[in-house]
């Protein structure tokens, strides 16, 4: 799954635009802190990864998402 | 309008209620969450929707290790509010208690922490609650989590970044098991257990193997047959309806019954019984018209995957089990299964197999199986037939010596015998190979023909091995025969039928295959006897000319 799906299948009411890039926390009402750590586990579960929570902290954005992913998950 | 599908979820920290976890139970039921932390205000609301509380040891009071007289005093007031909840409502109220697990060993060997005291006291407050109420049910977390280890269940990362004590598998298992309480408030488990008999309450088939060479005590593999039974017996104590659905001879599965020391299961246990050849869609079918219960009601175990697909296509509304290949694996799953599992087990309980005994009654149904070979077209059979030859003579041997439901004259004929009908004739001697979606069966089936005169073949020998039985091969391997037959210049088909109780699947194939006993009086067989002073049956021919074969549709794929 992409990230943008994994959106998709996050923010369920929420409509997820073909280019998702500058997305961050707080764009929409789902994407709240709560949202934004289901987000994570969504991640993690997909990626069969665990951030620490040093990276969590950080994660609220798309673009820094992706940044995490290439740097320290690199495929 | 029921109100039955209504939950309040409360909780003493967060349970990620927006996480895709929660998803399938949101889809089933309507929840409605409190915000994290605050478990007590559902006890004060009245209104008509059921409670689910989550509660972990850490969270209930601030310092585990003070005195717990403190930490009693501090959670009284819970149990207090529960108590008055469950006596003004009468809404289930479902209790998920559990605790983390941050003790050393050698703090709890010798002596209980004042943690490890306030957990057992808190729970026995929750079972006193949940044994006076019968609203209230209690689930043990570190019971439900047990399987799955602490380690995995709990994240302590989760916990200092959202306030959540589960991992994500955590998070699965609680709701996995509040899916099957709430299912079961709604739902009543299933009432009938139809079980198959051969590789599934014993090793072996009675058929082939006899009384005696079946695994069923013994040791190892033995052992776990007889382990799948106590629970069988487990549940028919508790009221499970147990039925036989089984493809064989009906006096041989008695005959265990009867004669094996080892049957934990009984013939009273047993409330209705099909066993015979006819599909088991059809025999579920009567049975519970017999016993007038739902189809969706039963739950099906066989170890054999292709009557279970075939139940799942046929009869979807039965629950079939997907038993495991592993037969040691099989005690267990039975004792925790769901679709069994209930609450309570009532008196009346106890005494339903026997009131279901009462009504349990032949009645006739009138059958379909166009279903059954649309699906059987579907599994791809693909019969090929071998020459005899020195790769497979062994196996043609092996089949003739060991095959005894589906035989029809049960000569055990030796390598060089088989090898001395070959010489007569290279068409008259020939096995089956078979191949479905379920995979390659290797050689199932064995032919024996021999030119009686001009016009008449006898069928000397005509065997198919157990595991393939229910696919119509028989159809197949008899046009098989039936173009050998023509292509000799003969017409008449002849054979005899040796009863050896075991193989009364021969006499339901040559009467549904158009085999007519031939009368005394009748030349053929006159000559027959001449020729064969063997002849001890009775006899049977087939007129093969213009002959239509039933069943044989299930194999025209692509002809």
């Amino acid at each position: 799954m992409n990230l943008r799906q994994i959106l998709i299948n996050t923010f369920t009411k929420s409509s997820i635009p073909e280019n998702i890039d500058d997305l961050k926390m707080g764009d929409f009402d789902e994407w709240d802190s709560l949202g934004n750590f289901n987000l994570i586990l969504a991640i993690e579960q997909n990626y069969q990864i665990q951030f620490d929570i040093e990276a969590l902290e950080k994660l609220t954005s798309v673009r820094e998402i992706k940044r995490f992913l290439d740097n320290d998950f690199p495929e | 309008m029921s109100n039955e599908n209504l939950f309040t979820v409360c909780a003493s920290s967060n349970l990620l209620e927006t996480n895709k976890q929660w998803d399938s139970l949101k889809h089933s039921h309507k929840l409605t969450f409190e915000s994290y932390g605050d478990f007590t205000s559902p006890l004060f609301k009245d209104d008509d929707s059921g409670i689910v509380m989550v509660l972990f040891l850490e969270d209930l009071v601030p310092d585990l290790d003070a005195e717990i007289e403190l930490m009693k005093e501090h959670c009284g007031p819970v149990i207090k509010m529960l108590e008055n909840k469950a006596l003004s409502s009468s809404n289930p109220i479902i209790l998920c208690w559990g605790k983390d697990h941050n003790q050393n060993v050698l703090d709890t060997i010798k002596d209980s922490s004042s943690r490890q005291k306030f957990y057992n006291w808190f729970t026995e407050q929750l079972t006193l609650l949940r044994d006076r109420f019968k609203t209230i049910y209690l689930v043990h977390l570190n019971e439900i989590f047990y399987p799955f280890g602490a380690n995995e269940m709990f994240c302590e990362r989760n916990w200092y970044f959202a306030r959540c004590r589960l991992s994500i598998r955590g998070l699965e298992v609680l709701t996995d098991t509040l899916t099957l309480v709430m299912h079961r408030l709604s739902k009543a488990p299933s009432k009938v257990l139809v079980l198959d008999c051969d590789n599934t309450l014993w090793g072996g088939v009675v058929g082939e193997d006899g009384v005696k060479g079946i695994l069923l005590g013994q040791d190892g593999i033995g052992t776990a047959f007889v382990d799948f039974q106590k629970e069988i017996v487990r549940l028919a104590n508790n009221g499970v309806i147990i039925v036989l659905a089984s493809k064989n001879n009906e006096q041989d599965v008695w005959d265990v019954f009867d004669r094996h020391s080892e049957m934990l299961l009984k013939r009273e246990h047993i409330v209705a019984s099909k066993i015979n050849w006819v599909e088991k869609a059809i025999n579920l079918k009567e049975i519970a018209q017999d016993l007038n219960l739902n189809l969706d009601s039963f739950a099906f175990w066989d170890d054999n995957q292709l009557e279970r697909d075939k139940m799942k296509i046929l009869l979807p509304q039965v629950l079939t089990i997907d038993a495991p290949k592993n037969i040691f694996q099989w005690p267990r799953l039975l004792r925790t299964i769901d679709c069994f599992a209930k609450f309570k087990i009532t008196k009346d309980d106890r005494k339903k197999s026997d009131q279901y005994k009462a009504r349990s009654k032949f009645t006739n149904d009138i059958k379909s199986v166009n279903d059954i070979k649309t699906y059987l077209a579907s599994l791809e059979l693909s019969p090929a037939a071998l020459s005899l030859d020195a790769s497979n003579i062994a196996r043609a041997e092996q089949l003739c010596m060991k095959t005894n439901q589906f035989n029809i004259r049960t000569k055990r004929h030796s390598a060089s015998t088989l090898q001395s009908y070959q010489l007569e004739n290279d068409d008259f001697v020939f096995l089956v190979r078979l191949t479905d979606t379920y995979g390659d069966h290797g050689i199932v089936s064995l032919v024996c023909l021999r030119f009686l005169d001009n016009d008449t073949i006898f069928l000397d020998t005509f065997l198919m091995s157990c595991r393939v039985l229910g696919r119509h091969l028989e159809a197949w391997v008899l046009a098989e025969i039936v173009k050998r037959v023509e292509k000799n210049g003969a017409r008449y088909l002849i054979t005899e039928f040796v009863n050896t109780e075991r193989n009364a699947i021969v006499l339901e194939f040559l009467n549904t295959y158009g085999f007519r006993v031939a009368n005394d009086q009748n030349y053929m067989v006159k000559r027959f006897e001449l020729t064969d002073p063997e002849i001890s049956g009775v006899i049977y021919c087939l007129d093969t000319k213009n002959i239509i074969i039933p069943n044989i549709e299930v194999y025209k794929r692509g002809e």
